[in-house]
């Protein structure tokens, strides 16, 4: 803003010495802010347009059913009138949590590998391998987890393929991209003092990875995985194909469920009237879910400055 | 302040060329499709609120008094398992016993192959193809219906589903069936396009339209779209959106010389038939249009 104050009153005073040069240069100036005027008010309107469309249309829906009834009803069947998210709730919160536990170990010891102990030719390998990983499409991974984790965990665990486990799986290793580069930059922002002077202390290389770099690096892997959580949970795609999409909450890691996003997915193309609504009151509450995550990442990175 | 009225500005002209370029695109003629039900779409257009209607079932006796029905396809569904099930034939009660959990294993099936549990394959609420196969065996109540292991919202996530699971069941679109499964008869007969035709497959139902008889002259738009339902090109909208068509060898829709007074037509009816007729309507709309 200062700047573009003397930048003003510069030429203000400049203008009657050499108009013509001037003038280019202030039309060109205020032609270039235009752009980035409009571009930003897209960005800044997409958003809002979104979050109204999604409020107005789902709060009088959500007021039809009844507030209690859908968010904590357990029976979710719109032939006959039922739309109780609260099952969908519980299968997206066990298929997002499973998903951690199969990611978040596997991701955080890549990342210290990568991190410490990989030599450089084959870090030149891992990294664009990660990179790779993270742009592969979803649907892919919905493809690969139908015909290679469905089948797999039906003949190793029994059940009918399409389940939790499936679930928990394929999400765990589409997660994997988000932690390992995350958690490698934070390790990696460790300064190098706080390793080397616990080595000189007398640790061992792991102690002092696992011990003074790890908890010093805390505030960016707990990023890291906050925001693979949010990956889980609003992907849609590749569990719609595995999930198995039966609206109850599992008894067992071999039973189907049926995630938010999965709900939306599978019947939003035939869906009319107020099933068309509850789906889009569905929207909302994943929507819900999401900022709050975003919320609590953005309290992360405050806490850390 | 300038910052804020240009970000207004900008916006008041984004939607002026939105707007602007909706309002170029109507078309000369047009045929409105909506939904509703079957039910419905036989009172529309018997009281000519629509004039057209479209049902998912047979119309007959009652329902059919003083509306021409015409069936332009007919909705096949095939009931399908893993290849390596030999299981030859079923009835539509073992299928209604099997989908609400009176059956529960393939040892109780006669003639099945696959062992243990059977494996529900379903679709989403909301499918046509799950509507008609619930109708065709008899269910009417959803909330009997047994826990499924898995609903796909496609057919092919089905069909990939069925064919990578041996203790698998589920239902398609007979257009839609391939190798990769294998089709179950019903009550003896195979799920062919001929059987369906003939009326010896079970699991079968008509797409109908109705509409008054003398609405057939005093609206030439109607009787254009007729010409056009009954030609090559429905024949193969129809065949690609997985229906079975009587009307292999039919002759091509040319768009009349005096093109038709009524400038627009409206039907409604059955939501099953709705996307296909949409279809159906958009490619007579484009023909006419162009």
């Amino acid at each position: 803003m200062k700047e573009e104050k003397t930048i003003r009153e510069g030429e203000a005073a400049g203008a009657a010495v050499i108009p013509a040069v001037n003038k280019k240069a202030l039309i060109r100036e205020w032609g270039m802010k235009a752009v980035f005027i409009v571009a930003a008010a897209i960005f800044v309107v997409v958003v809002a347009v979104i979050c109204i469309y999604l409020f107005a249309r789902a709060v009088p829906t959500i007021g039809e059913i009844g507030f209690v009834e859908f968010v904590f009803g357990g029976t979710w069947n719109p032939d006959v009138g039922y739309y109780g998210v609260g099952s969908l709730i519980v299968g997206t919160s066990y298929a997002t949590a499973c998903a951690l536990v199969v990611g978040v170990p596997i991701g955080l010891l890549v990342a210290v590998f990568m991190a410490f102990y990989c030599p450089k030719w084959l870090y030149k390998i891992m990294k664009p391998v990660v990179n790779i990983l993270a742009g592969i499409p979803s649907i892919v991974y919905g493809y690969f987890g139908l015909v290679v984790i469905v089948p797999f965990v039906r003949e190793t665990f029994g059940g009918g393929g399409t389940s939790l486990l499936a679930t928990a799986i394929v999400l765990g290793i589409m997660i994997l991209p988000t932690i390992i580069s995350i958690s490698e930059n934070a390790l990696r922002a460790v300064p190098k003092s706080y390793f080397e002077g616990a080595v000189a202390l007398g640790a061992t290389k792991e102690r002092a990875i696992f011990r003074t770099v790890f908890p010093a690096a805390m505030s960016g892997i707990v990023t890291s995985v906050i925001l693979a959580l949010g990956r889980a949970f609003g992907e849609t795609a590749a569990v719609v194909l595995i999930c198995g999409n039966l609206a109850k909450i599992p008894d067992s890691l071999l039973d189907p469920i049926r995630t938010l996003s999965s709900n939306i997915a599978t019947e939003l193309g035939y869906s009319t009237g107020l099933h068309r609504e509850a789906l889009i009151a569905c929207a909302v509450v994943l929507f819900v879910f999401i900022l709050l995550i975003t919320v609590i990442v953005m309290l992360l990175r405050r806490k850390k400055r | 302040m300038k910052k804020a009225l240009l970000a207004i500005l900008s916006l008041v002209m984004a939607c002026g060329i939105g707007f602007a370029a909706v309002g170029c695109a109507g078309d000369e003629y047009a045929v409105n499709v909506a939904g509703g039900g079957s039910g419905e779409g036989i009172a529309n257009a018997k009281s000519g609120t629509s004039d057209m209607g479209m049902a998912s079932k047979k119309v007959e006796g009652e329902d059919a008094e003083g509306i021409e029905v015409y069936a332009i396809c007919q909705d096949g569904i095939a009931v399908v398992v893993h290849p390596s099930n030999e299981l030859d034939n079923l009835t539509t009660a073992q299928l209604k016993q099997i989908y609400t959990g009176e059956i529960t294993t393939w040892d109780q099936v006669a003639g099945a192959t696959a062992t243990g549990n059977i494996a529900i394959g379903h679709r989403e609420s909301g499918s046509g193809t799950r509507d008609a196969f619930l109708e065709l065996i008899e269910i009417e109540d959803t909330t009997t219906l047994a826990d499924a292991a898995n609903t796909a919202n496609t057919t092919g996530a089905m069909m990939t589903y069925v064919a990578g699971n041996p203790a698998a069941i589920g239902y398609i679109s007979l257009g839609s069936l391939d190798d990769t499964v294998s089709a179950v008869k019903i009550g003896g007969v195979e799920a062919t396009a001929d059987n369906v035709l003939d009326g010896s497959y079970a699991l079968a139902r008509p797409f109908n339209v109705m509409y008054k008889a003398e609405n057939m002259t005093s609206n030439d738009l109607l009787a254009d779209f007729f010409t056009f339902l009954k030609s090559s090109q429905a024949h193969d909208i129809i065949v690609k959106e997985g229906y079975v068509s009587g009307l292999s060898g039919a002759p091509e829709y040319k768009v009349p010389e005096t093109l038709p007074e009524t400038k627009e037509l409206d039907i409604s009816g059955s939501t099953s038939v709705q996307p296909l007729m949409a279809k159906l309507a958009e490619a007579y709309c484009n023909l006419l249009n162009a």
